[in-house]
C-alpha cells in the first residue's frame, strides 16, 4: 500500500524541490542512521521518492471511469496492485469491477495491462482491441496494442499496428524496441534499421537511463545490417562507444559481441578495415576497468589479424595452409608431423620467393612468424636447398606409408623420382651416395598406390 | 575496562589511533613516541613477533620473515610467510591492532576495548569482514567499520558544519584508490556515491621505479635480480624514498652500494632518477583514477563545476603530478583544508565519539554513507541463466532493505537457489560472487506461479545480510544466512542416479560435464562461477534423473551441452 510519503518528510503535496530538500536533512539530523536506523530507513524512502524527477506517472493520461467513489477506489487499488506486480490480483479487481459496473475504460485498461503481465496475451489483445475501437484518438492503446499482437504472434497485425502508432508520434524506447523486432520477424530489414536509428538518436539524450535500448538497438542494426551501409554502423558505433564511455563496463559482453558480428559482416565481404577496429576495440578497452577482459579482447583482436591474413594477397595458399596447420594441430602428432613436412617441401618448391613471404610475416603476422623462424633459418644457411629437401624427403617417404596418400608427390611427381635417380658419374662428382633408403623393386611403391614398386614409379 | 571508543586507520603503509574527548581529537603516540606506526608485522630472530618500526626495519634484512602491505592481502586465504610458520593476512593485521590496543590503552591510561576501524570505501563484503575479524581477534569490539573517504570527510566537516557545498573526496592511499562525492548540508554529510580501484597505490608507483632502477642494473651489471629476496627489499626501500624525494625535489640519486655480486665481486646501483622521468613511468596508472572520478560525479548527478573543494587523503597525494591531474581533469586545485595523513584516523574518533556519546548532540555531525557495489542474484530471463538481477543499485544509502520479487521459472519447482553478486555488468558472468544459499518448501505448482520476495538488508558496516520468503504463505522460504556460508548440505543425495529409470539417456552428458569439470577445477585460475554453475546443472541434472522428469532433465542436459560447447 503507498505510504504517505508527504506526512513522513512533514511537507505539503505541493512541496518544491528545495522544501522537500530541507525537511530531509532536518528529519535526518534527529534521526539519524546512528540512533534510529528503522525511522531513518523509512524517512530515506520517501526522500527518495518524492525526488525522483521521473517518479512513474502511472496515468500520463486521464481515463474515463463511472463517477462513484467506490469505482475510484477499485480503480487505485488496481494500480497499486500492477505497480506491485500483483498481476493476479489486478486482474480479479478489474474483472470484478467491470461486473459491478460495467465496461468502465480504465478497467479495461487496467485489465489488459495486467493480463500482459500475468502472461494472458490473447485475452489482452482483444481488450486492447476494444479499447483501440471505442478510443481511436487514444494512442497509448494503440501502441499497447502493437505490443500485444507481436507478443501475441501476430506479426502482421503486429507490423501494421507498429507503422500505425509510430505515425501518430508514439516514440518511446519501449515501443521503438519492439517496433523493430518485429520488423525483423516479418523480414522488412529496412524499416527497422530506420526504426533503430530513431531509437538511437532518441535514446542518446539520456544515456545512463537507456543504455539496455542502446545496446539492443546496434545489436538490432548489425543483425539486419544487410542492405544498410555497415560504414554508417560503425561510425555511429564508435560515436556511441565514446558517449558512454562511463557505462561500458555494465555492457562489456553485449559489447564484445556486436564488435565480433561487426567484424564479420566486413570480413565476409573481404572488406574488413582493420585498422577501425583495431581503434574500436583499444577505445572501448580504455573505458573498462584494466582494460576489461583480456582474453576476450586478444581473442578479437586475434580474430581481426586472421582475417586480416585470410585476404592478404600477398601471402601464398601454401604458406596460408603452412600457417593453419601450424597453428591449430591435429591431436595425432604422426599426422600433425606428416601435415608439416608435407607444407615444408611445399614451400621449399616456392624458394626463394617465398623469402619475401618470411619477411611480411615477421613484419605484419608475428604470432605465425613464430611457427616459421626455425625453418626460415634453416632456408637461410646455404644457397643450395637440396640437401635440406633431401632430408625432409627422407622423413616424408617414412612416414608417408602411414597414410593413404602422399599429397606433395601427387602434385610433384618428379620429386618422387628423383629421389631414385642414380647418377652414374661417380668419376667427375665423387662417388655416388644414395640419399634415399634403397626402395626394393617389389616391395610397395611408396607413393601410396598399392602397387609393386616396378610396376609403379620405378618403371623407367 | 573502559568504555571509550577510539578511532583507528588501518593503512597499507602506516597505522594511526585518534581519539575524541572535550571536543577535539587527539592523535595517539605509540611508545616510540610517534603517532604513526608502519603496518609491518614481522619474526625477529628470536622468533618473536615484532610490530611496527622494528618489523619495518628488519625488512631489508630479513624480507623472509616480515610482512609489510597486509592490507593488500586482507580478505584472500594466501598465508604469508615468517620465516617458518604461514600466517593469514587476517592473523597479521590482528598482530597490529593488538599493538595499537596495547600502546593507546597506555597513553589513555585505561584498557580500551572498543573501537572504529577504517576501510577503503570500495572493500568488498568478504574484505569488510575480513577487517572486523582482526579487530575481534586482536580484542577489539569493532562498533563500526568506517569508509576512509568518508572519515576524512568527516574531519573536514566538523570544522566546517555550517558549510552547504558538494565535495570530492580523492584518497589515493598505499594500496587503494577511493574516490567518494558528498554533500555537506544543514549539519548533515551525506555520501552521494563512491567508486574506486581496489588496486592502485602508492605501492603500484614504487613498483615502476623498481621495475626501471632494477632493468638499469641488470642491464649494466650483467647480473640478474630474478629470486633475489634481499635484492628487491633493498630496491623497494630505495624506490618508496626516491618516491618521496621526488616530490620536493626535481632529482633524487639512489644509491645502494652492494646489490648483488658477481663471482664474488659485488655490484652496487647508482642511479639519477628525474622527476619528469618518474611522471611519465606513474601517468598510465593515474589515467586509472579517471574512470572512477568520472563515474561517481556521473552518479552523483553533480557536474564538477559544481564542486566546492576537493579534498585529498593518503600519503601518495603528495605526489605533484596528482595535484596537476586532478587539475586538469575537475578544473580546479585540491584543497589542503585536511591533512593527508592524519584525517582518517581523525575521522574515525570523530565517528568513535558519536557512537559512544562522548559528542554533545548540537555539535554532531550526522553522516549518511553508501554501499559502493551493485548487488542482486542470478535468475533465468527466458534465454539464458546468465543474467543479473539488481536488488541494490550502487550508491544506495544505507542502511537499507530492498526486496525484489521473483516468479518460478520451472513447473512444480520445489526448491530455488539464490546466488548472490555484486557488480554491474548484466551477465553474472562477469561480475563477483559472493553467496549462495537454497530455499525449499516452494508449494509445486505450474512456473510463474509462485512468486519469492528475496530481501537485501545492507547494514551501516556494509555488509550484507539475504533473506528470502514465500509470497504464497508468507514462510521464511529458506535459511537467513550472511552471505558468505555457502549452503551445505545438498537437499536431495544424487548419488545414486544411475539407478534411476531415465538415467542411460543422459549417461554420456554426465560423464562428459564431470570429466570437464574435473579439468576445469585442476586448472589454474578456473573460472569459478562457470564451474559452481556447472555443479550446480550437473545435481539438478542427477535429480531430475531421479524424480523421473525427462522434461526437466532434457531442458538441464541442453543447458549443460551449450557450456561444454562454448567452454570445452
Amino acid at each position: 500500500m503507498g505510504k504517505d510519503y508527504y506526512k513522513i518528510l512533514g511537507v505539503g503535496r505541493d512541496a518544491e524541490a528545495k522544501t522537500i530538500k530541507r525537511a530531509y536533512f532536518k528529519l535526518v539530523r534527529q534521526f539519524s542512521p546512528e540512533k534510529d536506523p528503522e525511522r531513518f530507513q523509512e524517512i530515506r524512502e520517501a526522500y527518495e521518492y518524492l525526488s525522483n524527477p521521473s517518479r512513474e506517472a502511472e496515468d500520463s493520461f486521464t481515463v474515463s471511469l463511472p463517477n462513484d467513489p467506490t469505482a475510484q477506489q477499485l480503480y487505485d487499488m488496481m494500480c497499486n496492485c500492477l505497480k506491485n506486480r500483483q498481476n493476479q490480483e489486478a486482474i480479479g479487481l478489474a474483472e470484478r469491477s467491470i461486473d459491478l459496473f460495467g465496461e468502465s475504460e480504465g478497467f479495461v485498461y487496467n485489465l489488459a495491462r495486467a493480463q500482459m503481465r500475468a502472461g494472458n496475451t490473447g485475452k489482452a489483445v482483444k481488450n486492447f482491441e476494444k479499447l483501440t475501437q471505442r478510443y481511436p484518438d487514444q494512442v497509448q492503446y494503440r501502441r499497447d496494442l502493437a505490443i500485444a499482437y507481436q507478443t501475441r504472434g501476430y506479426g502482421n497485425k503486429a507490423l501494421a499496428a507498429f507503422r500505425n502508432a509510430y505515425e501518430r508520434g508514439v516514440r518511446d524506447p519501449e515501443f521503438l524496441n519492439m517496433y523493430s523486432l518485429t520488423c525483423n520477424d516479418r523480414g522488412a530489414a529496412e524499416e527497422g534499421c530506420r526504426v533503430l536509428i530513431e531509437q538511437i538518436r532518441l535514446c542518446k539524450n539520456n544515456i545512463r537511463e537507456n543504455m539496455e535500448y542502446l545496446i539492443d538497438a546496434f545489436m538490432g542494426r548489425v543483425v539486419m545490417a544487410g542492405e544498410e551501409s555497415s560504414r554508417t554502423l560503425e561510425a555511429d558505433f564508435f560515436a556511441f562507444v565514446e558517449d558512454a564511455s562511463l557505462y561500458i563496463g555494465e555492457y562489456e559482453g553485449p559489447i564484445a559481441q556486436i564488435v565480433e558480428a561487426l567484424i564479420d559482416i566486413r570480413a565476409m565481404v573481404g572488406d574488413l578495415d582493420c585498422d577501425y577496429f583495431r581503434r574500436l576495440i583499444a577505445r572501448i578497452r580504455k573505458s573498462l576497468p584494466n582494460g576489461g577482459d583480456q582474453k576476450l579482447w586478444e581473442n578479437q583482436l586475434a580474430a581481426i589479424t586472421d582475417h586480416q591474413f585470410d585476404s592478404d594477397d600477398r601471402i601464398s595458399q601454401t604458406v596460408r595452409d603452412a600457417c593453419w596447420t601450424f597453428s591449430d594441430p591435429f591431436n595425432d602428432s604422426t599426422t600433425q608431423r606428416f601435415a608439416e613436412l608435407d607444407l615444408k617441401l611445399r614451400m621449399l618448391e616456392e624458394w626463394p620467393g617465398i623469402r619475401a613471404q618470411f619477411q611480411i610475416l615477421k613484419q605484419d603476422y608475428p604470432d605465425y612468424y613464430r611457427y616459421f623462424r626455425d625453418y626460415a633459418a634453416e632456408l637461410e644457411q646455404g644457397p643450395d636447398v637440396d640437401p635440406l629437401r633431401q632430408r625432409l624427403l627422407k622423413d616424408y617417404i617414412r612416414l608417408a606409408r602411414q597414410f593413404e596418400e602422399a599429397p606433395y608427390f601427387r602434385d610433384y611427381p618428379e620429386r618422387l623420382r628423383s629421389l631414385y635417380t642414380v647418377s652414374w658419374d661417380s668419376g667427375a662428382n665423387g662417388a655416388y651416395r644414395r640419399d634415399g633408403k634403397k626402395i626394393g623393386r617389389n616391395d610397395p611403391c611408396p607413393c601410396g598406390s598399392g602397387k609393386k614398386y616396378k610396376n609403379c614409379c620405378g618403371r623407367n | 575496562m573502559s568504555d571509550k571508543i577510539i578511532g583507528i586507520d588501518l593503512g597499507t603503509a602506516t597505522t594511526e589511533a585518534a581519539f575524541f574527548a572535550d571536543g577535539e581529537v587527539r592523535m595517539i603516540e605509540n611508545p616510540d613516541g610517534r603517532v604513526i606506526t608502519p603496518s609491518a608485522v614481522g619474526m625477529d630472530e628470536s622468533g618473536n613477533l615484532v610490530v611496527g618500526e622494528r618489523a619495518r626495519a628488519q625488512y631489508i634484512l630479513a624480507p623472509e620473515r616480515t610482512a609489510i602491505e597486509v592490507k593488500r592481502k586482507i580478505g584472500t586465504e594466501e598465508k604469508i610467510q615468517l620465516g617458518k610458520t604461514g600466517y593469514t593476512p587476517v592473523e597479521l593485521s590482528s598482530f597490529l591492532l593488538k599493538y595499537v590496543k596495547r600502546y593507546t590503552s597506555e597513553a589513555l591510561g585505561e584498557e580500551i576495548t572498543r573501537a572504529v576501524i577504517s576501510v577503503p570505501a570500495y572493500f568488498d563484503d568478504v574484505q569488510r569482514r575480513a577487517v572486523i575479524e582482526a579487530g575481534t581477534m586482536a580484542g577489539f569490539s569493532v562498533e563500526r567499520i568506517i569508509n576512509e573517504p568518508t572519515a576524512a570527510a568527516l574531519s573536514y566537516g566538523i570544522d566546517h558544519m555550517e558549510e552547504e557545498s558538494y565535495l570530492l573526496v580523492y584518497d589515493l592511499g598505499g594500496g587503494t584508490f577511493d574516490v567518494t562525492l558528498l554533500e555537506l548540508f544543514e549539519g548533515v554529510l551525506e555520501v552521494k556515491a563512491s567508486a574506486g580501484d581496489n588496486q592502485l597505490g602508492g605501492k603500484d608507483f614504487d613498483e615502476c621505479l623498481v621495475r626501471l632502477l632494477r632493468s638499469r642494473f641488470e642491464e649494466q651489471s650483467d647480473i640478474s635480480l630474478e629470486g633475489n629476496l634481499y635484492a628487491a627489499a633493498r630496491l623497494k626501500e630505495a624506490a618508496e624514498g626516491c618516491k618521496i624525494a621526488l616530490s620536493t625535489r626535481d632529482e633524487s640519486i639512489v644509491r645502494i652500494p652492494m646489490l648483488a655480486e658477481r663471482n664474488g665481486i659485488p655490484f652496487g646501483l647508482e642511479e639519477t632518477v628525474t622527476r619528469a622521468q618518474f611522471e611519465d613511468l606513474i601517468s598510465e596508472l593515474l589515467e586509472r583514477t579517471h574512470q572512477p572520478i568520472l563515474r561517481a560525479l556521473d552518479d552523483a548527478g553533480i557536474r564538477k563545476e559544481e564542486l566546492a573543494g576537493v579534498l585529498l587523503v593518503g600519503g601518495s597525494t603528495r605526489i605533484p603530478l596528482v595535484s596537476r591531474d586532478i587539475e586538469q581533469l575537475i578544473g580546479m586545485a585540491p584543497s589542503s583544508a585536511i591533512d593527508p595523513d592524519f584525517s582518517v584516523a581523525r575521522g574515525a574518533a570523530i565517528q568513535a565519539g558519536i557512537i559512544s556519546g562522548a559528542m554533545e548532540e548540537e555539535n554532531e555531525l550526522v553522516v549518511t554513507d553508501v554501499c559502493p557495489f551493485t548487488l542482486g542474484i542470478q535468475v533465468w530471463d527466458g534465454m539464458t541463466s546468465d543474467c543479473m538481477s539488481v536488488i541494490l543499485p550502487r550508491n544506495t544509502t544505507i542502511p537499507v532493505t530492498r526486496k525484489e520479487r521473483y516468479n518460478t521459472s520451472n513447473d512444480y519447482q520445489t526448491t530455488a537457489k539464490i546466488s548472490v553478486y555484486q557488480g554491474d555488468s548484466r551477465m553474472v558472468s562477469r561480475n563477483h560472487f559472493l553467496g549462495t544459499f537454497d530455499i525449499g518448501g516452494i508449494p509445486p505448482r505450474k512456473a510463474m506461479r509462485e512468486q519469492i520476495d528475496v530481501y537485501f538488508s545492507y547494514n551501516a558496516n556494509g555488509i550484507l545480510n539475504v533473506r528470502a520468503q514465500l509470497v504464497s504463505t508468507g514462510a521464511d522460504a529458506g535459511i537467513t544466512i550472511n552471505v558468505m556460508e555457502n549452503a551445505e548440505d545438498e537437499i536431495l543425495d544424487v548419488s545414486n542416479w544411475k539407478e534411476a529409470a531415465y538415467a542411460s539417456d543422459y549417461r554420456s552428458v554426465i560423464r562428459r560435464c564431470e570429466r570437464f569439470l574435473d579439468k576445469a577445477k585442476k586448472k589454474a585460475g578456473a573460472d569459478h562461477t562457470m564451474v559452481d554453475e556447472l555443479e550446480d546443472l550437473l545435481y539438478r541434472l542427477k535429480k531430475a534423473i531421479i524424480l523421473d522428469n525427462p522434461e526437466e532433465a532434457d531442458d538441464l542436459e541442453d543447458e549443460i551441452l551449450e557450456i561444454l560447447e562454448t567452454e570445452g
